[in-house]
């Protein structure tokens, strides 16, 4: 069976739409909304790497970029890689053959490890200025 | 008179397993696995889970141990960033659930004691 070149990045594509969509919808910036909390938070009351992604993609839709920053600044950067890789993914399922992205480089999972440990600590810390980056 | 064990055959470089991508580069056979770390990097975003970070350690061994020649050890790599990666994912979906099944429940209790 032949699919089209372009129907796995349309179907990815279509996903994130649609989360976003729900993002939109619910508002995880307001407390109490239907959107779960990040069970790492939930059950340890600790910042995941993760945590505040939600409510950094409802800024992010909303052109809110200085609440994006403060709700997950690691999380938006790491959106705006994911958007790079996929857009060279798409670019290479047209012209048909693998265009090499940021996360095909040497270092690329290791920095990324490294950013994601220091990340995890650094929002947990209860002391100087770390404690603006809780969320 | 004892006989010595003949010496092992010179270690050359591995078996070509897969025709090189392209030109030849460095010597390496075909090309370096995908590591998997967009999906590593998906899961730590969206799941919120530690099964995501668990998915790039295993992402960041994948260059490193290939650059060495060690490609099996590299793909094993890949292979299990991209298995946690999924279990990251199947974990999130079932948080999902039972956080939809508490939410329901408990609206529920709460709507039965107010009436």
């Amino acid at each position: 069976m032949h699919v089209h070149p372009l129907a796995a990045p349309l179907a990815v594509a279509a996903a994130a739409a649609g989360g976003c969509a729900v993002i939109w919808a619910a508002n995880p910036t307001v407390p109490g909304g239907i959107l779960p909390v990040c069970p790492t938070k939930a059950l340890l009351g600790i910042d995941c790497p993760g945590c505040g992604s939600l409510r950094m993609i409802y800024s992010l839709l909303h052109f809110d970029f200085a609440s994006a920053v403060h709700y997950n600044a690691l999380g938006l950067v790491a959106v705006l890689l994911l958007l790079w890789a996929f857009a060279a993914w798409t670019y290479g399922r047209v012209v048909g053959r693998q265009v090499r992205s940021w996360q095909h480089l040497r270092w690329s999972a290791p920095t990324v490890l490294a950013l994601t440990v220091v990340w995890f600590v650094v929002r947990n810390l209860g002391f100087g200025p770390f404690p603006a980056l809780h969320v | 008179m004892t006989y010595q064990p003949p010496p092992p055959p010179p270690s050359g470089p591995p078996p070509y397993g897969q025709p090189p991508y392209g030109a030849p580069q460095g010597g390496y056979p075909a090309q370096q696995p995908d590591s998997n770390l967009v999906w590593g990097i998906l899961c730590a975003l969206l799941c919120c889970l530690p099964l995501g970070v668990v998915s790039i350690v295993y992402a960041s061994k994948v260059s490193g141990l290939w650059v060495q020649g060690r490609y099996a050890e590299a793909q094993t790599a890949a292979d299990n960033a991209k298995k946690w990666a999924i279990w990251g994912a199947v974990a999130g979906v079932i948080v999902l659930i039972i956080y939809g099944v508490l939410a329901v429940a408990g609206g529920l209790s709460g709507y039965m004691s107010v009436s």
